[in-house]
């Protein structure tokens, strides 16, 4: 980090935590579409939904072909902003045309769920760290 | 989404299979009573200013159009000059069947919910150290 004169230092959030902080939110974006997925197991017409796998996704957050977005109610592609992008998982059909698996979609939270808890530990012993520098300890 | 939202869809579907296993309780009651035709839930999603939201609710009640049971009682006050009078069209094996679906269900959501909500506190765990 390098000072300017007359600047306010900005405290840089390691890119570690960074990271931890995205990958965390995705898992929590999952968790809450699988939710969606498997209140609707019983609605007529309904097709399961998944998001992106956090490593096809994490990179081309500002890519150029998105639409730029200045305030919270804008409208991107698949709603509204902030929400991420989902896709049909697709699957064999119920009469009623329902493809909710339940339990694929419990297998899918488990994953999300242990997702959530690596990013959390990964962001816990940055934190670690950071106050190991500043002579805190643990 | 976060995990507030994932909490009142898991809530809503869990209202929604409450009111179905109510009709189904509400059929099994009835499984004697003539002329009775059994309830069937349907579910449909929410739609919030034509924005799908996820969550679920049930949607009017359906009644089963298929035949009534058709049962010989010459001496019941309701039978024809043939001595048959309608029954209910409530099957207990099919209203049992539904039921452990709807239970089935019920326990998936509230899985989800749990879920969500230890997701979130192990989140606020980070805050108390």
């Amino acid at each position: 980090m390098h000072s300017v004169e007359g600047e306010t230092p900005k405290l840089e959030t390691p890119y570690v935590m960074q990271l931890a902080q995205d990958l965390a939110r995705h898992s929590g974006a999952r968790q809450a579409q699988i939710a969606k997925n498997i209140a609707n197991a019983d609605t007529p017409g309904y097709h399961a939904r998944d998001l992106k796998d956090f490593s096809e996704t994490y990179q081309q957050k500002k890519s150029e072909t998105e639409m730029r977005l200045t305030r919270s109610g804008h409208i991107v592609r698949s709603g509204l902003a902030g929400e991420p992008r989902t896709f049909e998982i697709g699957g064999e059909a119920a009469p009623n045309g329902n493809d909710v698996s339940l339990a694929e979609q419990m297998s899918l939270s488990t994953d999300a769920r242990s997702k959530h808890n690596l990013a959390l530990t990964v962001y816990k012993s940055a934190l670690d760290v950071l106050r190991t520098s500043i002579g805190r300890g643990r | 989404m976060d995990f507030q939202d994932a909490k009142s869809i898991s809530a809503s579907a869990m209202r929604a299979q409450t009111n179905r296993l109510r009709f189904i309780t509400e059929n099994i009651a009835n499984a004697d009573t003539p002329g009775y035709r059994r309830k069937v839930a349907t579910f449909k999603e929410v739609v919030d200013q034509g924005r799908e939201t996820g969550r679920v609710q049930s949607g009017p009640v359906e009644l089963d159009r298929s035949a009534l049971d058709r049962i010989y009682d010459p001496s019941h006050p309701l039978a024809n000059g043939d001595g048959y009078y309608d029954g209910s069209n409530v099957a207990l094996v099919v209203e049992i069947a539904d039921a452990r679906e709807a239970q089935r269900s019920y326990e998936a959501n509230l899985r989800m919910f749990d879920q969500a909500r230890k997701m979130r506190s192990s989140l606020l765990d980070i805050l108390k150290r």
